[in-house]
């Protein structure tokens, strides 16, 4: 029962580039757990997650918000035909899956949004007013 | 079921996955997005005179897809104009976004006037329809 495992995504270190190396990656630790994968981008106010997710209904996307983790879950079903139908089948055809991810920063939890366009979901988690940066003028007396 | 087997094996020859060929015309240069990376996942599936071919190109915009077909060869291409997190710091990269190709060989069974296309949420759905030409003609000698 893994299936309630926190995952930490910023403990893993940062992103690697090499393609050839995240193929043998992805074949390494492949499990429930690593489906969809995540992209995480960063700016002064927020964070932006994106994650592939073709051929969806919103309607079956469920994003929630504890603390500083993100949860996305969701059911992915396309039309099932008998296996003599195919010629060729590589698409994932069913899958349900959880995700979640922990941001780094407080964030402001009642202002996230959620976007599917394009077969790409992206959910836009603005960071806590605590947590930008700010630039502090000191007069020199 | 001895028959199935058969016409599977038949309908295989209508139209043939190219993979891992390159797109001759469309030099990378000439994208204006990303180069391109992937072979995008497809099915095909047969039903009845139709063959329906739906295929992933999660985070290309419609105006973004080319469907060509020319000589009996299908070639789709789905361009990647942007990256989803340009203007951001990227600090978690699990997936590489890039633009996709593939092409497949269609048979002459294929009435490529009758050819369909649709695109939602990220899947590419065509119907190609088996023409008269998939009907056996007989031809006698006069």
């Amino acid at each position: 029962m893994n299936f309630l495992r926190a995952w930490y995504p910023f403990e893993r270190g940062l992103p690697r580039f090499n393609p050839f190396e995240r193929v043998l990656e992805s074949f390494a630790d492949r499990n429930e757990m690593d489906f969809p994968l995540f992209n995480v981008g960063e700016d002064k106010n927020e964070f932006l997650i994106t994650t592939e997710l073709p051929g969806m209904n919103m309607s079956d996307i469920d994003v929630s918000v504890t603390n500083r983790t993100i949860s996305i879950k969701g059911e992915m079903k396309h039309e099932e035909k008998k296996e003599e139908n195919y010629h060729i089948k590589e698409r994932i055809s069913k899958a349900s899956f959880s995700r979640h991810i922990t941001l780094p920063v407080p964030i402001d939890g009642g202002s996230i949004k959620a976007q599917y366009k394009d077969g790409v979901l992206s959910v836009t988690v603005p960071k806590a007013e605590e947590a930008k940066p700010k630039s502090i003028s000191i007069a020199i007396e | 079921m001895g028959n199935n087997k058969c016409c599977e094996a038949k309908v295989k020859e209508e139209i043939k996955d190219m993979e891992g060929t390159k797109p001759e015309e469309v030099e990378a240069k000439e994208l204006d997005g990303f180069d391109i990376s992937f072979s995008p996942a497809v099915d095909i599936l047969e039903d009845g005179d139709l063959v329906r071919l739906n295929m992933n190109l999660p985070g290309v915009a419609k105006e973004d897809i080319s469907i060509n077909l020319e000589n009996g060869l299908l070639k789709i291409t789905g361009r990647m104009k942007k990256s989803m997190l340009e203007g951001y710091n990227p600090i978690l990269q699990e997936y590489r976004e890039g633009s996709y190709y593939r092409s497949f060989r269609l048979s002459d069974e294929i009435d490529a006037e009758s050819i369909k296309a649709g695109y939602k949420d990220g899947v590419l759905t065509l119907e190609l329809h088996k023409g008269e030409k998939a009907k056996r003609k007989q031809i006698t000698i006069e």
